[in-house]
């Protein structure tokens, strides 16, 4: 299924997908997923992610991504299964802890 | 061509916990040897393997971002994890080291001038993780 999302105030086309849990093994001579219960999450064919096949599980990212594409993948995922997973987690974006705004306290002042 | 670690991941099922991590420990499992020498043995000592190995644990160290909410699953019950290797160049699934563990220690920052704050933690697997190659 094609998404759509707003980042840095372009359009981005993304489709996600969900694919079985990429861990096998085998049983019965078979190659067959060892976790039935979750599904890789891919963004545009990349990896991105893991949630469960049912509601209430949580969905985990591998990696940061933008506030408005983790908006299309909570969508994506109630839309897979059903209803809303537990949270929705991604690595911090540590980059933009740089970009925070400690207020007046960082400019500088004249002497009194 | 051999290739670092720079774009693995680890992801915590059930408890969801994320971080930006910095090293995601090799796995370590071993077992035992069982000594078999008897009195007809001559030389060296003699041994078989243990029936079972132990499934073994692994380390993390992430930076410690203090406005996260979910905290080292220290007291999480055991729950799928999923190491995620780097992409080869060619592949569309990464290869995995999955299974089920828990957390047995975390670490929190040291808080001092002049270095990122950092956690640790170690993982233990409660069986044998399973690998799988990329693909």
């Amino acid at each position: 299924m094609v998404w759509r999302a707003d980042v840095h105030g372009r359009q981005l086309i993304m489709e996600i997908t969900f694919d079985d849990h990429p861990a096998r093994h085998i049983v019965h001579g078979e190659s067959v997923p060892l976790f039935d219960d979750l599904r890789l999450i891919r963004i545009n064919g990349i990896g991105a992610g893991y949630c469960g096949v049912a509601p209430g599980l949580p969905v985990t990212m591998i990696r940061p991504y933008p506030l408005s594409v983790m908006e299309e993948v909570r969508v994506a995922v109630e839309a897979y299964t059903g209803g809303s997973a537990s949270s929705l987690n991604q690595p911090p974006d540590l980059g933009s802890l740089e970009e925070i705004d400690y207020g007046d306290d960082d400019e500088e002042r004249d002497e009194p | 061509m051999a290739t670092t670690g720079n774009s693995a991941s680890i992801a915590f099922a059930t408890s969801g916990f994320t971080a930006t991590y910095t090293r995601i420990g090799g796995t370590g499992q071993e077992r035992e040897a069982i000594e078999i020498t008897d009195l007809s043995t001559s030389g060296e000592k003699t041994y078989q393997p243990d029936d079972l190995i132990e499934g073994g644990e692994f380390s993390l160290e992430f930076h410690w971002d203090q406005s996260a909410s979910t905290f080292p699953p220290i007291t999480a019950a055991a729950e799928t994890v999923t190491i995620t290797y780097p992409t080869k160049t060619g592949e569309t699934t990464a290869a995995t080291l999955a299974g089920t563990a828990f957390l047995t220690g975390v670490t929190g920052p040291d808080l001092v001038n002049g270095e990122i704050m950092t956690g640790e933690a170690t993982v233990k697997w409660s069986g044998g993780p399973t690998y799988t190659a990329g693909s």
